[in-house]
């Protein structure tokens, strides 16, 4: 059974996010903005996982080293062990609620920027600023809207194709 | 561990292809930190990306479009007065300078000709997107079409940016002075001291490491580019050095200084090709 509305709209999310990270905001708000292709990618691991798997996850994660000029791989790392972690996990975090859910977002988040910090500093960049850390907690509270969007996305996909 | 029956088949990730994905990642950051084959490949993938990123930078223009459809038209009349009086000033000056060039000209055909076109420069914009905040990058509106390579210098009216790091066809990637992957050579203009600027990431700070301890600098002091290393043209403005440690039980003391010019901050910039490199006299002979 092959989904083919719901894997459609796994790729429109994952480039919108990819776009959405680019667009200019204030820099007060830049530090906050969460990562939109990981909880992309989160979401579709829990939701969909024969839509969203690992090589996914790793051409993604080139898109944007090549999009946001960082270090070939990195990005394409890090996915990867987001959407492994997420899919080990899966059958656990499917039936929590959605505020436990953001809660374990958060840990998978912040294990993302950990795994970033380590990135740096062994390319030589030096301890990163304290709001740094922000982006996971902006991803704990983005993490319901983003869920009940893609949720009433994929859902009326469903219900369209007989 | 124990639940290694899956409950349903096929949800289970793979670790063979999770430890082949890793490995994968791991061999392309270290390739692409060398800066071979990679690099040309992420130029080339450049050009594709055009029309993402004129995407991505459109609600920031447009938005700059409505604040200016919006600004009152007193603010208008005013700009436009200010502007009408520096006009006549600039005007003023530009004819003398003109009569300065015409002569300067005249001296300089009699001299080598080789430096003339070395101030010859490109202007590019600054593409409205954000890259990562926490990294001193900058993408611009211009590449290899234009005649850009990699390496070419950055100023703004200030003084020294950055430099182009990657060069793709319409785009290039720019690397700010305050990146702690950049190093620059200076020199004190006060004392002609020679040193190496590097980035340290924060974008008010450059640090002038391993000077030796009685090294002729201090705190005010403006640093210049030096025509070592070929990469600008020497004497643009880079810092003004706002701290020096020298710690009595270390071999080498530190320098801290500001950037000048407005890095990122700037809407333009102009790009100014490497000086050509200056050798011994050719066989030929120089002319003199």
């Amino acid at each position: 059974m092959k989904a083919r509305g719901t894997y459609s709209l796994f790729l429109i999310a994952a480039l919108a996010a990819l776009l959405l990270a680019l667009v200019p905001v204030p820099p007060w708000l830049a530090v906050v903005k969460p990562m939109g292709l990981a909880l992309v990618l989160i979401y579709f691991a829990l939701e969909a996982p024969e839509a969203a798997g690992l090589g996914h996850a790793f051409i993604l994660g080139l898109c944007a080293d090549l999009l946001y000029g960082t270090l070939l791989g990195e990005h394409a790392f890090r996915m990867v062990i987001l959407t492994f972690l997420t899919l080990r996990f899966r059958h656990r975090l499917r039936f929590f609620p959605i505020w436990q859910q953001a809660g374990a977002v958060f840990a998978l988040l912040l294990n993302d920027r950990i795994l970033d910090l380590w990135v740096r500093l062994l390319s030589g960049a030096p301890w990163p600023p304290l709001v740094f850390w922000m982006a996971p907690i902006a991803g704990l509270l983005a993490w319901p809207w983003v869920f009940l969007l893609l949720d009433g996305l994929r859902l009326r996909r469903r219900l369209k194709k007989p | 561990m124990t639940d290694s029956a899956p409950l349903f088949a096929g949800s289970r990730p793979g670790t063979l292809k999770l430890v082949v994905l890793l490995a994968l990642a791991i061999m392309l950051m270290l390739a692409d930190r060398q800066r071979g084959f990679l690099g040309a490949m992420r130029e080339r993938a450049l050009a594709l990306l055009a029309p993402v990123y004129e995407l991505s930078a459109l609600p920031g223009e447009l938005a700059a479009d409505a604040r200016f459809a919006v600004t009152a038209r007193q603010a208008l009349a005013d700009e436009n007065a200010a502007l009408r009086a520096a006009l006549l000033a600039a005007q003023n000056e530009l004819y003398q300078r003109r009569a300065a060039v015409a002569e300067a000209q005249r001296t300089l055909a009699q001299l080598n000709r080789a430096q003339q076109d070395a101030l010859a420069g490109t202007l590019l914009r600054i593409v409205d997107i954000d890259l990562d905040p926490f990294r001193q990058r900058l993408l611009l509106d211009g590449g290899s079409e234009l005649g850009l390579s990699r390496g070419d210098g950055l100023i703004d009216v200030a003084g020294v940016v950055g430099q182009l790091s990657e060069v793709g066809s319409g785009y290039s990637f720019a690397i700010l002075i305050t990146d702690p992957n950049h190093a620059l050579p200076v020199e004190v203009s006060r004392s002609g001291v020679k040193a190496i600027a590097y980035g340290s990431g924060d974008a008010q700070r450059l640090e002038l490491r391993n000077l030796p301890p009685n090294a002729d600098i201090d705190v005010g002091d403006r640093l210049l580019t030096t025509a070592v290393g070929g990469r600008f043209v020497a004497g643009y403005p880079v810092a003004d050095v706002i701290a020096v440690e020298r710690p009595v039980d270390a071999a080498f003391a530190t320098a801290i200084a500001r950037p000048v010019s407005l890095l990122a901050r700037n809407r333009e910039l102009l790009a100014v090709k490497p000086r050509p490199v200056v050798g011994p006299p050719s066989e030929q002979g120089q002319t003199p």
